[in-house]
């Protein structure tokens, strides 16, 4: 076959040709897969040279297809040509915002909004780890998030390509970036929820977003005994609806206020638009509001919270509830600082009802005219379409089949509903087309995406998907101007995709060409290397400008000028207490100062200012075994603070990232011995030690505890390798020979209970030449025998090499 | 819509809906999107050279290392898609790695500090080798920043062993492995002091970490006790590689001292056998002990070297340096060692080849005695031929390469189609602007033939790229599930493995040990109670067989997160210090119903004397109602079934044991309806005793067990078409 295609259609030019007769002959390409090992994809064993290859030769070789030929050229992006989008990802619990290109499906960046970061610095600088730490909680140390559902800011329904918001799953807070430099900027807690999802919808103008909660719990978030009375009396969920001001990009947190909803496990979100604008959506997933026991015979959560046949769509008034909260209608409760609209309250002004829909809902998405609401229910194969007007209609003539038990009117669902469609089995999430009435939907156990029409009711084709399929994004799809052309599959399974790496796969992206007027089709599988994105929006690269250099003496964080800015030439240092400044600069590769010298014991501020104005002038800036780094952006000025715990000499390195040259040793960091110091550091090593004993000791593996000496474990486990050494003294006196020095009886009392022979004076003495107590680390007496044995064992074996 | 089975009549319409749908691309040619794209024939030409058709696997995996984000990148050749990042030296949450116990002990081990480092700069990794060939067990790194050294198991692509180098305060980044793996190599980077004291004696050294295999491979590791240091005057170091074949035994670095630029040699086998003093607790060879047994030699060259690598036939090493390559004849250099610690280059170089401005990195690949050399200052990179000195052609680019890697080049066997080339400047005028921090970029450079081509730009983010090393795909063996109870940290089975069945709650004082299980779609226990103050572990396991089902675990605002791959136990732990109400969940998308994937942890506060709570009693109607509920869902359950059944009947018609993927999906569906039986005994028992609610539910949850059956069993039922239709 090789020679006859090269032989008819050898020439490049002849390519178009070529591909019209390939796909002529193969019969169904669309998703025919080269699934599993045996397929070895051109992998050349042997490594030969593959040597001058035509068009056909490698067509041949890999066994590409007419499909595959084009899906390459649809995708293949070379340096002269510019893609089209950026794709923006939650990273799931990986925590931050993963993008890539389209068509490309290039992995771009990763945003570090939560996680400390090295290749940027995050959380290695003070400006960068004060944004970390405002979103600890209740003083819990924080250090990841589980991202879920990013947020673009809108003008008019469309992106206005300024600001994005993402909502923390596992600690309910909110993250606002800046598109201008794809920064984090503000950090918000919730001051109520325990758990979110359903966040962040923008409404049209950005004036709100909207977050639900998710697993619901006491909104105070006191403590009450678990039941079914106690459930319905203080679990609650509710929706938060966070004012944004949309030109500084911050989140006004005494304009945001909350409705409060019974504990029906909300889900997502959406906010209305056009005809709509002023409510928003929410629904719903376990209305039966189970919980669930399985270890006390209980039966799970999942059967519980599905046993329903609908849950509710919880429709609320944004806009009226603004006005009354404002004019002193509503007097809203103030619970832990933040504004909450009871659930009566809400009822009584008409600004909170409920319509019954689909089982376990996942996807509530308003279309870009604001007439229809598309919800898709996991667990009913149809997709159900509400209208509106219908909606308004029936709340105008207070058409209700009654309420629920917390008193909230509820909606018949004839009344609300447009028209539902089978769309096939979990259907969860929904995207809308630029073609007016077209959605598509991801189908989880059918694995695929329905392409339909929710105003005329009909399927109108489908696009097999890979397997677990959960959100899908469109370009612009959540706007009131979608623009079409692509669509990505979000695939949390990967089996049998990509080359294996272990058992914890990638999650499979897949990008559909939707612009023709036939089925979509998939063109590219792209593995997201990282986290496990839950939802994208595609923006695209006209929609936002970004700029590449700050202007120089910027703290990133505030967008100000930073106030320890130094110029070139004011480089000092300056010492009050045991605080030391160090101003300094980085111009063109050069730092100043750049040997540093402290004493053990003093706080150090490092305050750079990276004078550089090109996009190459980024540094990254450490000190060698100190665990202290900052990677400083053109024009930026940053403080690496620490305390200087550690004497010694420290070479510190300075990398210029845009070269290839290596890690120059700028200087050395030199830290004077301080004795007072040096107690504090072997003082917090033991607590260090004591605490692990207290959470989890030392367990070496199997390999590892074939080479410990008996006894060793127990040694390393309590701490002693912190003060002791055998062969020199060193926090504490040199335990070589220790055993012919005192017998074992002696040395039991002592390891065992220390402050028995305090007023010994040879203990007397050797607490005045190491300044230090031996700690009493509670060590039993049968662990004791075993260190023991050890402080015999390893002397012999010094002994022994010694000679 | 009421009452009837969705998931039926969904099944029927399946049938009805062919997938024979029509291409609409067959409708649009080739030419078409080149007109509307803007490519030309090369532009088509690569495109289909690294285009991955759907489910087609790479030829080459290639891990890199990524400078100071501590993060190691697995990547595939020719598709150039990243497939993975995988925590080293800096945590890594979607992994739990520093969040979970297992993975937080085993930084901790590497840290003499009173925290753990939380970042390193790692650059240069090595593949573990078997007669100078990968064999695709492991893979190593240096961290120079926090003086660690890494093993990566390539099985599961899990960090195994971080140690601190007990000596260094500044490390090379970069490491290098001898042709049998006998010793991971790892060298200071610039001259400190050993005893944190400001006013002693600079000091250098070259560590050989002894590499031991443990009975089961999963139990290898780098042994400290074993291993040693050389001890030398305060030269900074730069990069190294170890001799193979009839170079085996020596090592070969780069070495910068008062402005004068070296090639040192060591012959480490003598240095294992000479004398050693413990210093930190770790044995080190004094450098006048290393001379005395003719181990240590130095060669001055005319210029730095920028880089050094050692032939694959073992016999030359090539030497970057100014404008030129340096090739030396690794026999010369031996047997000048054995006369005296200094060599003059003269008796050692084969020759001095001259590429162009500013040569940084060199690679080898299968073509007899060809190297490939990238000039920065030329922007090009020239294949050469290093024993007869002469240049063959070259490549002009449109940027200045730096760092250059062929699959396999390193080893003893390289390939020869594909050469990755480093753009550290990256001025890309049409790449996204997405603000200051841009990602690193490399080249694909198709050297398949005499004309070199520039294929592919591959973006890498959260990466300063440097080295980097490529395996044929076929020679990594991943595994795809664990034995049941793995740390797989140690590679043993976890004391905490729990079974299902076996969940329980063990307390002492104010130590809290949870011992559950996950499995879709729940959590064992569901609610569990602790008082304010306790420390509190939760040590689950993931019962799932099937592949990619990872179960994640994380209490809400409580700091800790775990990633449960099939078959691992991890444990996370936290002090209970903030009484309330705190969902824990599934952070995978695990299956449909992976939100309801959730539990409750209640913090009872310090004093607080819990009310005696009762159950809501059922009213007569309300009972009759579940009663109804009950029948009808048994019914659904009769028609899941009997779809079940047909499914199962077609797989079997059709031999699904004869492809595997097929067949492990069938044995998950299995697994999924062996579940259900202890929800069908629950529910029948509590029919017969009258309680409806609680028959409705277990009836329930056997459902859902069915519909599980059903997903898993419709994908194989998918697969199996596509398999047999192809």
């Amino acid at each position: 076959m090789k020679n006859l295609l090269n032989k008819k259609y050898g020439s490049l030019f002849m390519m178009g040709l070529f591909v019209i007769t390939l796909s002529l002959l193969t019969v169904s390409c669309v998703d025919k897969e080269k699934g599993g090992d045996e397929y070895a994809g051109g992998t050349n064993i042997s490594g030969k040279p593959f040597g001058k290859e035509s068009f056909g030769d490698v067509v041949e070789r890999r066994g590409l297809n007419a499909h595959d030929v084009l899906s390459a050229a649809k995708t293949y992006t070379p340096d002269n040509i510019e893609d089209e989008y950026v794709a923006v990802n939650s990273g799931g619990q990986e925590g931050n915002l993963p993008m890539y290109t389209v068509p490309s499906m290039r992995m771009l960046k990763y945003v570090p909004l939560n996680t400390r970061q090295p290749y940027t610095g995050f959380g290695y600088s003070e400006e960068t780890m004060d944004l970390i730490k405002t979103g600890f909680i209740e003083g819990q140390e924080i250090l990841w998030a589980d991202t879920h559902h990013v947020g673009m800011s809108e003008t008019d329904g469309v992106y206005n390509g300024k600001w994005g918001v993402i909502n923390d799953k596992a600690n309910p807070r909110l993250f606002v970036f800046d598109l201008k430099d794809w920064q984090g900027k503000q950090t918000v807690n919730s001051p109520i929820y325990r758990s979110n999802h359903g966040g962040c919808f923008f409404t049209p103008d950005s004036r709100y977003f909207m977050e639900a909660a998710q697993y619901p719990a006491p909104l105070d978030w006191k403590y009450h005994e678990l039941s079914e009375a106690n459930f319905e009396k203080y679990w609650r969920g509710g929706v938060t609806y966070w004012r944004f001001d949309n030109d500084k990009g911050k989140i006004i947190e005494k304009e945001s206020f909350t409705f409060e909803f019974p504990p029906y496990t909300q889900d997502l979100s959406d906010a209305g638009k056009l005809d709509s604008y002023g409510w928003g959506f929410t629904n719903s997933f376990c209305t039966e509001m189970y919980y669930g026991g399985i270890e006390s015979g209980r039966p799970p959560f999942e059967a519980g919270c599905s046993s329903r046949d609908v849950d509710y769509l919880h429709v609320t008034n944004w806009l009226k509830a603004e006005k009354l909260l404002k004019n002193g209608t509503i007097k809203p409760m103030m619970v832990r600082g933040h504004r909450v609209i009871k659930i009566a309250d809400a009822v009584k002004h008409d600004l909170f009802f409920l319509i019954p829909e689909p089982k376990s809902p996942h996807g509530v998405d308003v279309d870009p005219t604001g007439k229809y609401i598309v919800v898709a229910g996991k667990l009913d194969s149809h997709a159900w379409v509400y209208k509106f007007d219908k909606i308004m209609d029936a709340i105008d003539n207070r058409r209700f089949e009654g309420k629920d038990k917390f008193g909230i009117n509820i909606i018949k669902l004839e009344d609300a509903l447009h028209g539902s469609v089978e769309v096939g089995l979990g259907p969860l999430h929904n995207q809308y087309d630029s073609k007016e009435g077209i959605i598509y939907t991801s189908i989880y156990v059918d694995s695929r995406i329905t392409k339909w029409d929710y105003i005329n009711l009909k399927v109108l084709g489908y696009v097999p998907s890979h397997y677990n399929v959960g959100h899908l994004v469109s370009a612009s799809g959540d706007t009131q101007k979608p623009h079409g052309k692509y669509l990505i599959s979000l695939n949390k399974l990967s089996i049998d995709r990509f080359n294996p790496v272990g058992p914890l796969h990638p999650q499979n992206h897949q990008l559909i060409d939707i612009s023709g007027d036939g089925d979509p089709t998939v063109i590219y599988d792209l593995p997201l290397p990282m986290g496990e994105p839950h939802y994208t929006t595609l923006v695209r690269l006209d929609e936002f400008e970004s700029e590449e250099i700050y202007p120089v003496g910027t703290n990133i964080i505030t967008d100000k000028k930073s106030k320890h800015f130094t110029a070139l030439g004011a480089e000092k240092t300056t010492v009050s207490g045991k605080n030391v400044h160090v101003y300094g600069t980085i111009n063109d590769g050069k730092v100043t100062p750049t040997d540093l010298s402290f004493k053990q014991g003093q706080t150090v501020y490092l305050h750079f200012t990276n004078h550089g104005q090109t996009k190459g002038d980024h540094y990254v800036y450490e000190i060698a075994s100190y665990d202290k780094m900052y990677a400083f952006a053109p024009g930026e000025t940053a403080t690496i603070k620490f305390l200087a715990e550690k004497s010694g000499m420290y070479p510190i390195l300075f990398d210029a990232q845009k070269t290839p040259s290596k890690r120059q040793l700028l200087g050395y960091m030199a830290v004077e011995f301080d004795l007072m110091a040096d107690n504090d550091r072997v003082l917090a090593y033991t607590d260090r030690i004591n605490y692990d004993m207290k959470i989890q000791s030392f367990k070496p593996s199997a390999i590892e505890l074939a080479n410990l000496l008996p006894g060793e474990l127990e040694y390393l486990n309590y701490g002693c390798s912190a003060c002791h050494k055998f062969g020199q003294p060193f926090n504490g006196p040199d335990l070589f020979m220790v055993d012919k020095r005192r017998d074992d009886v002696w040395l039991k009392e002592w390891i065992t209970d220390p402050e028995s022979k305090i007023k010994d004076t040879d203990i007397e003495a050797m607490r005045q030449m190491y300044k230090l107590m031996m700690p009493n680390q509670n060590v039993s007496d049968e662990d004791a025998d075993k260190i023991i044995a050890y402080l015999k064992a390893k002397s012999e074996q010094v002994l022994k090499e010694m000679e | 819509m009421k009452k009837s089975n969705w998931f039926i009549r969904a099944f029927v319409g399946i049938m009805l809906v062919a997938i024979g749908a029509t291409d609409a691309m067959a409708q649009q040619t080739l030419d078409d999107v080149k007109e509307a794209r803007g490519l030309n024939d090369n532009d088509v030409l690569s495109a289909i050279k690294t285009f991955m058709p759907r489910g087609g696997r790479d030829e080459y995996f290639s891990i890199v290392g990524t400078g100071n984000s501590g993060t190691m990148i697995v990547y595939g050749i020719p598709s150039m898609r990243i497939y993975k990042y995988v925590g080293v030296f800096t945590p890594e949450p979607w992994q739990g790695y520093g969040f979970d116990d297992e993975s937080s002990l085993m930084l901790k081990k590497s840290s003499l500090d009173n925290r753990i480092s939380t970042y390193g700069d790692m650059r240069f990794p090595a593949f573990s080798e078997k007669d100078g060939n990968y064999d695709g067990h492991f893979a190593f790194f240096s961290d120079g920043a926090n003086s660690r050294i890494a093993l990566m198991g390539l099985d599961d692509f899990e960090t195994k062993q971080v140690l601190s180098n007990p000596l260094y305060i500044s490390t090379y980044p970069g490491v290098a492995v001898t042709q049998n793996t006998e010793y991971i190599i790892q060298s200071s980077q610039y001259p400190a002091p050993w005893d944190n004291k400001t006013t002693s004696e600079m000091k250098s050294g070259v560590t050989f970490w002894k590499f031991v295999e443990g009975e089961d491979i999963h139990k290898s590791r780098m042994i400290k006790e074993k291993s040693f240091t050389l001890e030398l005057p305060p030269y900074a170091l730069d990069f190294f590689d170890a001799g193979k074949s009839s170079s085996d035994g020596l090592l070969v670095g780069l070495a910068d001292k008062d402005g004068k630029s070296y090639v040192y040699v060591i012959d480490y086998n003598k240095l294992a056998k000479a004398p050693s003093k413990k210093v930190n607790d770790f044995n080190v060879v004094s450098f006048d002990e290393a001379k005395k047994n003719n181990a240590v030699g130095f060669i001055e060259i005319p210029a730095t070297g920028k880089m050094l690598r050692v032939s694959p036939n073992g016999k030359s090493f090539l030497v970057p340096a100014g404008n030129n390559v340096i090739v030396f004849d690794f026999a010369k250099v031996k047997s000048a060692l054995a006369k005296g610690d200094v060599i003059a280059l003269a008796d050692v170089q084969k020759s001095s080849i001259a590429i162009g401005k500013d040569v940084i990195d060199v690679a080898f690949d299968q073509r007899k005695n060809t190297a490939y050399a990238s000039a920065h200052g030329d922007s090009k990179i020239v294949r050469f031929n290093y024993e007869s000195g002469k240049t063959e052609n070259e490549i002009k680019l449109s940027f200045k390469p730096s760092f250059l890697m062929v699959p396999q080049g390193n080893s003893a066997s390289p390939h020869s189609n594909y050469l990755t080339v480093v753009n550290k400047e990256a001025l890309y005028d049409n790449y996204p602007n997405v603000g200051p921090i841009r990602p690193s970029f490399q080249h694909l450079i198709d050297i398949s033939s005499d004309d070199m081509s520039d294929i592919y730009t591959m973006s890498l983010p959260q990466a300063n790229v440097y080295g980097s090393v490529a395996v044929l795909r076929t020679t990594i063996k991943p595994i795809i599930r664990y034995p049941l109870g793995t740390n797989t940290r140690t590679g043993e089975i976890s004391r905490y493995k729990t079974v299902a069945g076996q969940e329980k709650i063990e307390r002492e004082g104010n130590r809290v040990h949870i011992f559950g299980t996950l499995i879709r779609s729940h959590i064992t226990p569901e609610i569990v109670t602790v008082n304010e103050g306790d420390v509190v572990t939760f040590h689950l396991t993931n019962l799932e067989r099937a592949e990619d089902e990872t179960h994640g675990f994380t209490v809400d605002t409580y700091g800790v997160h775990g990633s449960f791959e099939p078959g691992k136990t991890a444990s996370v732990t936290f002090t209970a210090n903030r009484p309330g109400v705190f969902p824990y969940y599934c952070t995978e998308f695990c299956s449909a119903l992976h939100l309801e994937m959730e539990g409750i942890l209640l913090i009872r506060p310090t004093g607080y004397v819990d009310i005696e709570q009762k159950d809501v009693v059922l009213t007569e109607e309300q009972q009759l109602e579940y009663k109804k509920l009950y029948e009808e869902k048994l019914v659904v359950i009769d028609e899941t079934g009997a779809i079940i059944g047909s499914v199962v009947d077609f797989l079997k018609e059709n031999n699904f044991g004869d492809y595997p993927y097929v067949a492990a999906l069938v044995t998950d569906a299995f697994d999924q309806l062996d579940q259900a039986k202890s929800s069908q005994e629950n529910h029948e028992k509590y029919a017969k005793e009258g309680k409806y609610k609680q028959a409705f539910l277990w009836a329930e949850q056997y459902w859902q067990y069915q519909v599980k059956t059903a997903d898993v069993g419709l994908r194989a039922k998918k697969l199996l078409e596509e398999k047999i239709n192809k």
